[in-house]
């Protein structure tokens, strides 16, 4: 037995970078797997701590409409309800004059809070400057403000700035300072109110409750025009609306798993195929096929150990660069999100072990059994081009059909969770390359028929040399031919979804020039400035859109509140339409548009009636048709002003459309907007191409860890289809050497490698083309529309078809390139002599 | 030979690999640590936020010889640092059940602002309020606490009618059916306890110290102004749980206010409010000092109902702790039974006070004991066997 393993490590060692290769193959494969994971956890339990700084030990939250509520509820809330544990929240969005970014300022009254979320803990509050000179005191959570010599910052809500003290926060110095995402400012709620013109209101009550009657007192207690919202419900609900994102990534990750295993599946082979003679003499002097299996097994699991243990360092270092596109990603699409340190936790690491050992195992288990089973005496004398599926190859085409028909299945299965439907198309995926050996040795049987005429020597040789050769490596290819399949599918599917967004801007932005407060979430826009954007010469019409959230169990609604004329509205691309007069009924009959993923993931439909949480309470509203839009993954409920002001007592205006005359210019209506008295400052005014712009910047920038990962599965595929075709070559050393004695050149030689690998490559890539187009359907007709809700069209651009062409062609010729090299250095004696 | 020799002979560097092997173990072991989340800790606002920092400069001192007056100094003094309506009482219920209460309302100011707001919560103050509930048969102690701030009318007081509220807790004055005393209601709850309560006093209130300036260490320049209605006939209903309690007793309330509470040195203070019999009751406290114990300043006030008071300064009293108390859930030790003497002329006593359950400790942001109290004893050549309300402060 001890002789066995030595023998047989022995010989593996004789080709160390083959080894190497093997674990390189499991260390890429757990490396991406455990970075899109880490990246995932690690946004989550940023997402998680935020959470808990903001909310402290909460339990529900008071909300108002979209304006808040009367400070009134307070007191009906601590006198009347007698409630211990409740604290009132003045909140907004402000800027920092000389930083870059937005903070969350919250006013709060230190002493309710401390017992509800804690955000005033060990915070002194009481200023003294000595100078009875009174200061505004504010204190920055968990991040770095630049104070001026006196300590002061001037803070920016709308059109107001105030100068106030930056006080030392004592809390928490340990933890990171957070350069993104949420950062926090603290003062008190007396200052916060006057400053941010919101006297008599709040922005929210924090509660804790203790007790389900106590939750039904103060429901029963309170107003229609407030509610009780449950914050783990709330922040559960946000933390949903990632989950489509963060599976599909760990898909992605996945996907470069799955071709992971066919490298493993084929370099595993290859070792074995290369010992296969010393392991036939082994099986001859005694050696069992279960002592040879248990043998080669262990071997297996050892590189993969290896493997493993590489993939987590690599994985951390990928999870590093990973994470913050992920945040990027959140941050543009969902909500902010600090970007957050790499959380490496021994979870991920079993949990990368696991895969990554199953992974070797399940690929390595068919080539084990094989030979294990095979006649020692076929093994010492067997013909070189051994069937690394051994009698597995029969059943391949039959395996392959059944699984692309149960993929295909799961995919359109309605109603199913997203992971299903990944499953399915992982099914569809692994069938593709099932079949991949099958196709290649037809086309070789074919190759073999065609006569090459003339000086065709050198080509007939490549086309039986591949032929010769294609059973050892067709899984090599398999696994560049998923690879490259991915990057087209993916390719195609972001072409196809950037497209239509292109189509939809077109359509929908049907303004010249859009005007938008500083602050998304809390600036607005005057009356007064309003109506001078009207007296402006050369604007025909104003139109005016406001966003509002209104916090719910579900997680935040949003309210696309417009008030437009009909060209404006006919912006608005109807996807299914209930009344007849859309424009009449919306802006009179108060009926809502929805947008196509808020139909899709509250499963809604035109004609039927969507609850809103008002000012007047719970309200019915009549769907009367559902519109296209991709500026919204979650859904938009759209409502005309006049309905909206029926049920909300909410001026709040932040942004302005401008139609501007034929005759005039745009840019110096833009110019009159910016001088104009009533403007207030921090204006964003863009043109409608600017507009256009930047929405696709902003598309391009979350489709960007796409691309990545996108790039990592094809970089997983060239080290096989590298590792395998080189493994390949060398092998045939002493055939080149042969040939070079009889009088073939360098040049016609390696002219010869290199023929034979691209072929292979093209081979490859021409696989990868109809499984490319099957994957770029499965996510645009399934993946996508059930992930997100986004319909879009269909576009398959030849540009890309060519593009992964050319990547399977040149990854395998990189392949044949060192073999190459190599023939100038071969030694011929030695060459021949070899094996 | 072994495996590794064999790695060995291949010229493979083994060494290597297990440097490899362990620092890669190293290295995950030592980002783990790196990256572990830490808990945020929870802390507690303590009292002293409230008191500290804030210069006595701002605020009135309390100083002898100023004249307190009815009903204006039942209201809040918002020109000193901090004040307290301060309500303990004995009650028993109709079947027999021995109860005792706590209500106590403090206020304490934050320095002025010369900055006018637009807002409601602007204030000059902040409110906080202390309730118990001793439950003697059941030996249990409840308590709770609540805090706001002297805004949007959440917190404050009334002079004439008298009244002082924190949220929904509150001490309203009643009609009185007689001159020259003081009916009031008391309301309070919070979860499992509450409370309603008449209190009744039929005699005008009694000053305490130098004609209601009470010093707190012994040249007075710690002091405060303090009177107190000794004996409050109280009746009304204890709600704890679902259970209500019909009852009555009798209840003691204590007005204080200055700008400083204790002199550098000061560590706390031990405070007796003790009805002896239905005539008489004794005011007792000291401020210790832990660093000198010699300069631990006593007084006592003996209350007698026919009018005959005695005071009583620090070298006529013996205090003497006989039984302590540690607290299992803070593990703080409190003196809960108390020998005190006197060998005063014509007022001589010889008592000895002890809890009547051991554990009335207020685990609160600002943590002490407070609890009903058996005394017995010799007052003036008499037996006495009366109850009364004990605080204890700064003990660890």
């Amino acid at each position: 037995m001890k002789l066995l393993w030595i023998a047989l490590i022995r010989e593996a060692l004789k080709r160390p970078w083959q080894l190497v290769l093997t674990i390189l193959s499991v260390a890429s494969g757990v490396a991406v797997v455990v970075g899109v994971d880490i990246a995932n956890t690690s946004a989550l339990s940023e997402f998680e701590r935020a959470n808990k700084t903001v909310d402290g030990v909460a339990t529900h939250r008071i909300v108002g409409g979209t304006n808040g509520l009367d400070e009134s509820i307070f007191r009906l809330v601590k006198v009347d309800l007698a409630l211990r544990n409740a604290a009132p929240v003045v909140e907004s969005s402000v800027t920092i004059e000389g930083e870059s970014g937005s903070y969350r300022l919250f006013g709060i009254d230190p002493i309710s809070d401390f017992r509800v979320r804690g955000l005033s803990n060990g915070l002194q509050f009481e200023s003294d400057s000595g100078d009875g000179q009174q200061d505004w005191p504010l204190f920055a959570i968990e991040t770095e403000v630049q104070a001026d010599s006196n300590g002061h910052v001037v803070v920016n809500a709308g059109s107001k700035f105030q100068t106030f003290k930056l006080m030392p926060s004592s809390a928490d110095q340990s933890s990171a300072q957070k350069e993104s995402g949420e950062r926090i400012l603290v003062t008190d709620i007396s200052w916060a109110q006057s400053f941010l013109d919101m006297s008599g209101r709040l922005s929210q009550i924090e509660l804790k409750l203790e007790s389900a009657e106590q939750i039904d007192q103060v429901k029963a207690a309170l107003p229609a025009s407030v509610r009780l919202v449950d914050i783990e419900l709330y922040n559960g609900a946000k933390r949903d609306m990632t989950r489509a994102f963060r599976v599909n990534l760990s898909a992605l990750g996945l996907l470069a798993l799955v071709i992971a295993m066919f490298l493993i599946y084929s370099s595993v082979s290859f070792q074995i195929v290369r010992r296969r003679r010393l392991i036939g003499l082994f099986r001859l002097g005694g050696v069992s096929s279960v002592q040879l299996a248990t043998v080669l097994i262990v071997e297996s699991i050892a590189f993969a150990f290896l493997g493993v243990l590489v993939g987590l360092v690599l994985g951390y270092f990928l999870a590093v660069l990973l994470s913050a596109l992920v945040t990027g990603t959140i941050n543009a699409l969902y909500f902010s999100l600090a970007s957050s340190s790499v959380l490496f936790t021994p979870f991920v690491a079993i949990k990368a072990g696991l895969l990554g050992v199953g992974a070797t195992l399940l690929s390595s288990i068919v080539p084990i059994l094989a030979v294990s089973r095979t006649q020692p005496v076929r093994l010492i004398h067997g013909d070189r081009s051994n069937q690394p599926l051994g009698r597995l190859s029969r059943w391949l085409f039959p395996i392959a059909v059944v699984s692309f028909l149960f993929g295909g299945m799961l995919l359109l299965l309605p109603g199913m969770p997203l992971y299903i439907a990944f499953a399915g198309l992982f099914f569809l995926i692994c069938a593709m390359a099932l079949l991949t050996p099958v196709v290649i040795e037809r086309i070789c049987l074919l190759g073999r028929k065609v006569e090459i005429p003339g000086k065709g020597l050198l080509a007939k040789m490549v086309v039986l040399n591949v032929a010769a050769h294609q059973k050892r490596t067709s899984v090599a290819v398999a696994a560049l031919s998923v690879a490259v399949s991915a990057t087209l599918g993916v390719a195609l599917m972001i072409d196809s979804f950037r497209f239509s967004v292109e189509q939809w801007l077109e359509g929908y932005l049907r303004s010249d020039v859009y005007i938008s407060a500083a602050s998304s979430v809390d600036g607005s826009l005057s009356n007064t400035f309003l109506a001078d954007l009207s007296l402006i010469s050369g604007v025909k019409s104003v139109a005016t859109a406001t966003r509002h959230s209104i916090v719910t169990n579900q997680g935040p609604l949003t309210l696309f509140v417009l008030d437009t004329d009909v060209s404006g509205f006919s912006g608005f691309q109807i996807v299914e339409q209930h009344v007849e007069d859309l424009w009449r009924s919306f802006q009179e009959d108060e009926t809502v548009l929805i947008s196509e993923p808020y139909s899709r993931h509250n499963q809604l439909q035109a004609g039927e009636s969507v609850m809103i949480p008002t000012e007047k309470g719970s309200q019915e509203f009549l769907i009367a048709g559902v519109y296209r839009d991709y500026s919204s993954d979650r859904g938009l409920i759209a409502m005309s002003r006049a309905t909206y002001q029926r049920y909300f007592n909410d001026q709040k205006i932040v942004s302005a459309a401008l139609v501007v005359d034929k005759n005039t210019q745009v840019e110096e209506v833009i110019n009159t907007v910016q001088t104009a008295d009533s403007a207030p400052s921090g204006l964003f005014i863009r043109s409608n191409q600017s507009l256009k712009e930047q929405t696709l910047t902003v598309f391009d920038q979350t489709f960007r860890i796409t691309e990545v990962l996108r790039w990592l599965a094809i970089f997983v595929s060239v080290v096989g289809i590298v590792s395998a075709l080189m493994a390949l070559q060398l092998e045939r050393m002493r055939e080149y050497a042969a040939m070079k004695a009889v009088g073939f050149s360098h040049w016609q030689l390696g002219g010869q490698i290199l023929f034979e690998t691209g072929v292979t490559g093209l081979i490859a890539g021409i696989m990868a083309v109809p499984i490319g187009l099957v994957l770029a359907l499965s996510l645009i007709k399934v993946i996508n529309l059930r992930s997100y809700g986004w319909s879009m069209q269909t576009i398959f651009d030849p540009q890309l078809i060519v593009q992964s062409l050319v990547l399977a062609v040149t990854a395998a010729l990189i392949a044949g390139l060192y073999p190459a090299w190599q023939l100038w250095r071969i030694n011929l004696s030695a060459g021949l002599r070899s094996e | 030979m072994s495996d590794w020799a064999a790695f060995q002979r291949r010229k493979i560097p083994v060494h290597w690999l297990w440097i490899g092997c362990v620092s890669l173990v190293l290295l995950v072991g030592i980002l783990y640590s790196l990256l572990k989340p830490s808990e945020r800790k929870e802390s507690v606002q303590s009292l002293s936020s409230f008191l500290s920092d804030i210069p006595s400069d701002y605020f009135a001192k309390a100083v002898k010889g100023k004249q307190i007056s009815f009903p204006t100094d039942h209201g809040a003094h918002p020109d000193f640092r901090q004040e307290w309506w301060y309500y303990t009482g004995n009650l028993v219920s109709d079947s027999g059940d021995l109860f005792g209460y706590q209500l106590t309302i403090f206020r304490f100011a934050l320095p002025p602002q010369n900055v006018s707001l637009d807002s409601k919560w602007q204030t000059s103050s902040t409110w906080m309020a202390h309730f118990a509930i001793t439950d003697v048969t059941a030996n249990q102690f409840y308590f709770t606490d609540d805090f706001s701030r002297g805004a949007l009318g959440l917190a404050g007081t009334k002079t004439d009618p008298f009244s002082v509220w924190l949220n929904r807790w509150s001490v309203k004055e009643l009609e009185s059916t007689c001159s020259n005393c003081l009916a009031m209601q008391l309301k309070a709850g919070m979860g499992d306890i509450e409370i309603d309560l008449q209190l009744k006093s039929s005699s005008p209130p009694v000053l305490q110290g130098d004609n209601g300036f009470s010093k707190k260490n012994a040249d007075g320049t710690v002091a405060s102004y303090y009177y107190s209605y000794p004996s409050l006939g109280s009746s009304g209903t204890i709600r704890i749980g679902e259970t209500v309690h019909s009852v009555t007793g009798s209840s003691w309330m204590d007005r204080e206010w200055s700008s400083a509470v204790l002199a550098k040195g000061q560590s706390g203070w031990d405070w007796f409010a003790l009805h002896l019999d239905a005539h008489t009751q004794l005011m007792l406290f000291q401020v210790r000092d832990s660093q000198n114990p010699a300069n631990t300043y006593r007084t006592a006030h003996l209350i007698r109902n026919d009018g005959d008071n005695v005071i009583f300064e620090s070298e006529s009293i013996s205090m003497t702790e006989i039984d302590w108390w540690k607290s299992p859930t803070t593990g703080s030790n409190y003196p809960v039974a108390w020998q005190f003497s006197s060998e005063k002329k014509d007022a001589s006593f010889s008592i000895t006070v002890r809890p009547q359950i051991q554990n009335q400790e207020l685990d609160l942001a600002f943590r002490y004991y407070e609890g009903a109290v058996f005394v017995e004893g010799e007052v003036i050549d008499k037996e006495i066997k009366g109850k009364g309300y004990m605080e204890l402060t700064g003990y660890e």
